[in-house]
């Protein structure tokens, strides 16, 4: 560092949500020790208000631009909508997991939450190779014990370690290619490394980009690094799934948007080619394999990589508008992934069955529960004039204004045949028959927050989209 | 740049060309005369019994694991108390939240019973 | 807060409350019928008043005023790159004076339905209904710009669909409302495709931006379309005109109307009178700077000439109609069709001002018909057959009364009703502008006066012809009520548009107030249209006669000796085969089936069978098969090759997921898995390292 300075307490302003959030995990893991068992539920409670003032503490409070402790993070105006989608999300997981019967109420469950929250948030603010590689490591690592919590159960517990195994294998992968770079430029911040790069033997250059583009990949789900996801998204306990299907995938697109930005845009049209097959592959396979799922979480698995291909379609498109429609269209995704998710927790509480057809009758027990799913697959589907419709409208432009007619041919097409299963889950709960129909749901108190808030945010985001919209695109700006 | 490559592959080259030829060496050298004994699993001299997969209990590794945080904490700490005298207050600070950090996480673990031997 | 603020904020909230009602009794009132009817006509009385205040506090301004500065609100809405969508609303005077017509008819309607939808099984759902058709309109009319205005439009579609087909247990009904459901919407993709032509042209959709910009406007003019020998502008207002020939029922998509008469009545009054095909009119006005661009003296521009041949001709054509029919709505139906017509004409022809008058005295006088008819056929124990009527004036006197005044003001009786001034503003511009359009409006006119005698004769005078008329008995208030006060609108209305120059009347009068507040919607332009420099007595001595005349014939045929029970039309005796094809409207229905349905029917039925059981079918069977031998290989690699004892839940996953093609990739064991991405890696990267 030689003659920097060291240490400037302004710093502490960028990663304050980070501090905020670790505090909050001290404390709640301290709680965690003074409550009885039978009351550790009100744990959900605590982690939620707090990382309510969290969010609300990135949104407000004062924020310096530039880089912090000697350019290890930059909270840049997008950097921030980021950690506010991944806090969103923890808070709405918080309050779903409070309602999930198998689950064991416990500290170290939210304080894992919280930890894996912590490496979300410093992902979206890294701006150094070592920076990103610690967030990233964190994040996965908390996510690992995280699937496999439910200990009893040998699909969870099969699930943590396929998902620890893959986590790993990607993540050495990707920490080659790290190395690689390093080797490269002999620099770590993002900036050096750009700059360095551009001198550097494009072959290497780009099996560096490869080697790290495995560990984006495995976050965001994509093919062909898109393999753990039906069999940990099934055997997760579904809050979990949850989080990782939107916040973990949000920190995934957050990390591959900022380094593509800033570390590659040397490789320019290579990348740009790459990325265009793979959404295109991406969403085709996710769409179709979800065709023939009859679990629901498997179904929401393969369609959560087709989501991911919707929104490599963003960053294939490369400029502004591309990267804002991307950022747009994960808060989308956020609130209505959630939603769905929730829905799949009361029922499996009740039937203790995933299968799509144990929604059988559902409109019957309960109009709420029913219209929540809907209005989710509705937005999952990009029917109008629901959240999804819009974002994915947003997409497909950013796509077309970068002249990429074919990959939003093949999106649409692929919004068609999405429509085919998601309404197929529409069939079962609305149409189909059931037993146990006159038995209603109970939806107990966090869970109706959680819905109510999502299904409110799931139409007005359809049908006022400007304002968000805007705030996503006035941040966009600081990248341009 | 490039060139500083070139040590890397040949350190690859070494690496993986010596095990090879060692092991080969040994292995043309070596005389061939198995019996029974000799293949027995080697467990400390004892007389093996039971299967080669036995189940560990799970609390070692609990164990090994509040050992592995003080362990990385020396080493961390090793460096920080050589220089002690020259750091500016913010890097002592910084070793003091280190050090409360783990503690708390010592304490966490020690509520929870994890240095109870079941 | 100024009142331009507060008018700002009335205008947004006026279609609200209709909305609100519409969900609060589907989602929870749907079982109270008193609370729902409460809920929806409160919600509608609410948007009166709001329209009300907006109304009469700009009529304070003047026309001219309103004009410079219209009320007008914006949000940005739907973002869309460096542009952003804006919604918002706007009042200058023509949206003005349809907000007070609309919310005048459609409270007077959701009044009057209290009793006619009485005891109906599915009472809360129909209040549910007509409040959201009612929301539709009152967006479509304050809408600022061409894409909200469509999305109005659309909501009304699906409404008249909803409420057409309200007795969907009637065959006929759910008919009737398919086919007026896929009529509309033959004009609406057309008009579709005409807005987005015009946005890719401007860049925009808002009135203001398009409408009052000569610059805008004169680009529009000179730019040769797609299509040769037309300008944008042309093609463009051809194309929206299309939406106004299936919305307000034109021909050749005239056929959904009369048919939608199986709706209840209230509905029929709502879609002819108060909302959807005065929606097609209020369009084409609106949009008329843009149609009229390019005109020259009194030649008018490619969709004018569409529209002056299409309304004349559809004029006289439905009018022939009404002269044949029996049941009491479908005669007032065809004379919608011919009344709007008469306004599309009017446009046709430049006389802007005449074709709002008419558009808004059209409303009032066509709902008191419809809701008289209703009375009618509520108080005649739901008989709609005229020739089952008769006698009715005494056994329905304030029925009978209101529907004179109603009918007299259809057929235009001079002086006395409103419809006589606005028909006979349109008549003297044609009389000036176009002979052809005007003999043939005129005799229009004069059936329009025979037919609606005819009706009135059958319906109320001489002796009942049917069990049900015998019977008949007056109709509770909360539905004379509303015929009442329609009546004295019918009546006077016509006063705040008399010409300046029309002896007596119109210098007591002195002050044409209509054409001077509708007219300054178009600003300049209205100083450029043609029309009469002076008051030209010939065009008003036809009209005269041609509505005098067509109601003493209705009398002589049918008042002065009225039918007895059995009897035949005597117009049936004296036109003979021409009779029956009226009856049967020229056959354009049948035409339709014959030229139109079959082949589709007989086409899809074919794809069907060759395309989809054959070609698509088959395809998907193949993969399913060829899947399926991949499954097998999979499994028989599986089971001889891989070791098959892995991890418990590994074989719990495989078995769950079966044997299908993803089996291949999917096996559920995380080796396979990493296995394939580091095969992805290699093969990528070897790809770079050797061609790059």
């Amino acid at each position: 560092m030689g003659g920097e300075t060291v240490f400037n307490a302004i710093w502490l302003l960028t990663i304050l949500p980070e501090l905020l959030l670790l505090i909050l995990a001290l404390i709640v893991l301290g709680v965690d020790l003074a409550l009885p068992a039978e009351r550790k539920r009100s744990l959900g409670v605590w982690t939620a208000a707090g990382l309510v003032i969290v969010l609300l503490v990135s949104l407000l409070a004062p924020v310096p631009e530039e880089a912090a402790f000697g350019g290890l993070v930059r909270a840049d105006p997008l950097g921030r909508v980021f950690r506010a989608m991944f806090l969103l999300g923890g808070v709405l997981v918080a309050l779903m997991s409070m309602d999930f019967r198998p689950l064991r109420q416990d500290g170290p469950y939210y304080g894992m939450l919280l930890f894996s929250l912590l490496g979300m948030c410093l992902m979206a603010v890294a701006e150094n190779l070592v920076m990103l590689y610690v967030a990233m490591e964190l994040t996965s690592i908390s996510a690992y014990v995280l699937v496999g919590y439910l200990r009893e159960d040998t699909f969870s517990a099969e699930a943590g370690l396929k998902y620890m195994l893959f986590g790993a294998f990607t993540s050495a992968v990707m920490l080659y290619g790290l190395s690689l770079l390093f080797g490269l430029t002999g620099g770590t911040g993002y900036m050096e490394v750009a700059a360095a790069l551009r001198e550097a033997p494009f072959s290497l250059a780009m099996v560096g980009f490869l080697m790290v583009l495995v560990g984006f990949g495995f976050k965001v789900a994509m093919v062909p690094m898109h393999f753990w996801t039906p069999d940990v998204y099934q055997g997760a306990p579904t809050p979990v799934t949850a989080f990782i299907s939107v916040a973990s995938k949000a920190a995934g697109f957050a990390v591959m948007l900022r380094a593509f930005r800033f570390i590659f845009p040397s490789l320019g049209g290579e990348w740009v080619a790459l990325m265009v097959a793979i959404s295109a592959v991406t969403m085709t396979l996710g769409n179709i394999f979800a065709v023939w799922q009859k679990n629901i979480k498997r179904m929401l698995a393969y369609s959560s990589v087709a989501q991911a291909g919707y929104i490599l379609i963003g960053v294939a498109a490369a400029s502004r508008l591309g990267i804002a429609a991307a950022a747009f269209y994960l808060i989308i995704y956020t609130v209505t992934n959630i939603a769905a998710f929730a829905t799949v927790v009361l029922v499996s509480n009740l039937t203790g069955s995933e299968d799509i057809e144990s929604f059988a009758g559902l409109s019957r027990r309960s109009k709420f529960l029913a219209w929540g799913l809907m209005l989710a697959l509705f937005s999952l589907g990009g029917v109008p004039p629901f959240a999804g419709f819009i974002g994915k409208l947003i997409l497909f432009a950013g796509a077309v204004q970068s002249g990429l007619i074919a990959l939003v041919v093949i999106g649409v097409l692929n919004v068609i045949v999405s429509l085919y299963y998601y309404l197929n889950v529409a069939k079962v709960v609305f149409e189909r028959r059931s037993e146990e129909e006159e038995e209603p749901v109970p939806i107990p108190v966090p869970s109706r927050w959680v819905l109510g808030f999502t299904m409110a945010a799931i139409v007005i985001l359809g049908v006022l989209a400007a304002p968000v919209f805007n705030w996503v695109w006035r941040a966009s700006g600081a990248w341009f | 740049m490039l060139e500083q490559f070139i040590f890397v592959g040949v350190l690859l080259v070494v690496a993986l060309f010596l095990p090879v030829v060692l092991i080969g060496l040994a292995w043309l050298l070596r005389p061939k005369r198995p019996n029974p004994r000799k293949s027995e699993i080697y467990e400390c001299g004892l007389q093996p019994h039971g299967e080669n997969w036995v189940q560990f209990k799970a609390q070692y590794y609990i164990f090994a694991l509040v050992f592995l945080i003080f362990d990385v904490e020396a080493v961390f700490l090793f460096p920080w108390a050589l220089v002690y005298n020259w750091l500016p207050l913010y890097a002592v600070l910084e070793g003091v939240l280190f050090i409360a950090l783990l503690a708390a996480a010592l304490v966490y673990a020690w509520q929870k019973g994890a240095l109870e031997w079941m | 807060m100024t009142i331009r603020q507060l008018l700002e904020i009335l205008t947004v909230l006026i279609p609200l409350p209709p909305f609100l009602a519409f969900a609060f009794i589907v989602l929870f009132f749907n079982r109270w019928k008193r609370l729902s009817h409460s809920i929806a006509i409160g919600a509608m009385a609410l948007s009166f008043l709001m329209a009300q205040i907006v109304f009469w506090t700009v009529i304070g301004w003047g026309g001219e005023a309103l004009y410079e500065h219209p009320i007008a609100v914006q949000v940005p809405w739907l973002p869309s790159g460096d542009e952003v969508l804006s919604m918002g609303v706007m009042v200058d005077p023509l949206t003005a004076i349809t907000l007070f017509f609309v919310s005048i008819t459609c409270l007077a309607i959701f009044i009057y339905s209290v009793g006619y939808m009485h005891g109906d099984p599915r009472y809360s759902r129909f209040f549910a209904y007509i409040s959201l058709f009612a929301t539709g309109m009152l967006g479509l009319t304050v809408a600022d710009n061409l894409l909200m205005l469509f999305i109005f439009w659309e909501i009304m579609g699906l409404c008249s669909y909803l409420l057409i087909g309200f007795w969907f247990e009637k065959p006929s009904a759910y008919r009737a409302a398919i086919k007026a459901f896929l009529t509309t919407r033959i004009g609406d993709v057309i008009m579709l495709l005409g807005i987005a032509y015009l946005y890719s042209q401007t860049g925009t959709l808002s009135f203001a931006a398009i409408l009052r910009d000569e610059a805008v406007l004169h680009e529009l003019a000179v730019t040769p379309s797609v299509i040769s020998g037309l300008s944008v502008a042309a093609a463009v207002g051809l194309l929206l005109f299309a939406g106004t020939v299936g919305k307000s029922a034109q021909f050749p998509l005239h056929v959904w109307l009369p048919d939608a008469m199986e709706g209840p009545t209230p509905v029929s009054a709502m879609i002819h009178a108060a909302t959807m095909v005065s929606a097609g009119v209020y369009m084409v006005v609106r949009m008329f700077p843009l149609l009229a661009v390019g005109m020259e003296g009194a030649v008018g521009t490619p969709p004018m000439v569409a529209m002056a041949i299409i309304g004349s001709f559809t004029a006289f054509f439905a009018a022939t109609i009404a002269v044949a029919q029996d049941d009491i709505k479908r005669v007032l139906a065809y004379s919608t069709i011919s009344q709007l017509a008469y306004m599309v004409a009017a446009l046709g022809i430049g006389a802007y001002v005449a074709a709002a008058f008419h558009l808004v005295t059209h409303a009032f006088f066509k709902a008191l018909l419809f809701l008289g008819s209703g009375s009618v056929i509520i108080g005649a124990h739901h008989e709609q057959d005229m020739m089952e009527m008769g006698g009715l004036r005494k056994r329905m006197p304030v029925t009978f009364w209101t529907f004179l005044i109603g009918g007299f003001a259809l057929s235009g009786f001079p002086i006395l009703t409103a419809g006589f001034w606005s028909k006979d503003e349109i008549l003297a511009y044609a009389w000036h502008l176009n002979p052809v359009v005007f003999w043939v409006l005129a005799a229009g006119a004069l059936l329009t006066a025979f037919y609606t005698m005819r009706q009135i004769c059958l319906t109320f005078l001489g002796e009942p012809r049917g069990e049900h008329a015998e019977h008949a008995h007056e109709t509770p208030w909360v539905m004379t009520g509303p015929l009442v006060v329609l009546a004295l609108f019918a009546l006077f209305f016509g006063f705040v548009g008399v010409p300046e120059e029309f002896p007596v009347l119109g210098e007591l009068i002195g002050y044409n107030w209509f054409h001077h507040f509708v007219g300054a919607t178009v600003g300049e332009l209205l100083h450029h249209l043609p029309g009469p420099e002076s008051f030209n007595p010939v065009p008003l001595a036809i009209s005269v006669v041609a509505a005098l005349g067509g109601l003493t014939l209705g009398w002589l045929v049918y008042g002065r000796r009225p039918l007895k029970a059995g009897e035949t039309d005597p117009l049936a005796r004296w036109l003979g085969p021409v009779h029956t094809v009226l009856k049967n409207k020229y056959y354009i229905d049948e035409l339709y089936h014959f030229v139109f349905i079959r082949p589709t029917v007989w086409l899809a039925g074919a794809v069907f069978r060759w395309f989809d059981r054959g070609l698509i079918d088959g395809i998907l069977h193949g993969i399913a098969r060829l899947g399926e031998i991949l499954g097998i290989a999979n499994r028989w690699v599986h089971t001889y090759v891989i070791d098959g004892g892995v991890v418990d839940g590994s074989a719990k996953v495989v078995g769950a997921t079966g044997r299908e093609l993803r089996q291949v990739l999917q096996t559920g064991q995380v080796q396979h898995y990493l296995l394939q991405v580091l095969m992805f890696l290699c093969a990528f990267a070897l790809l770079y390292i050797l061609f790059f």
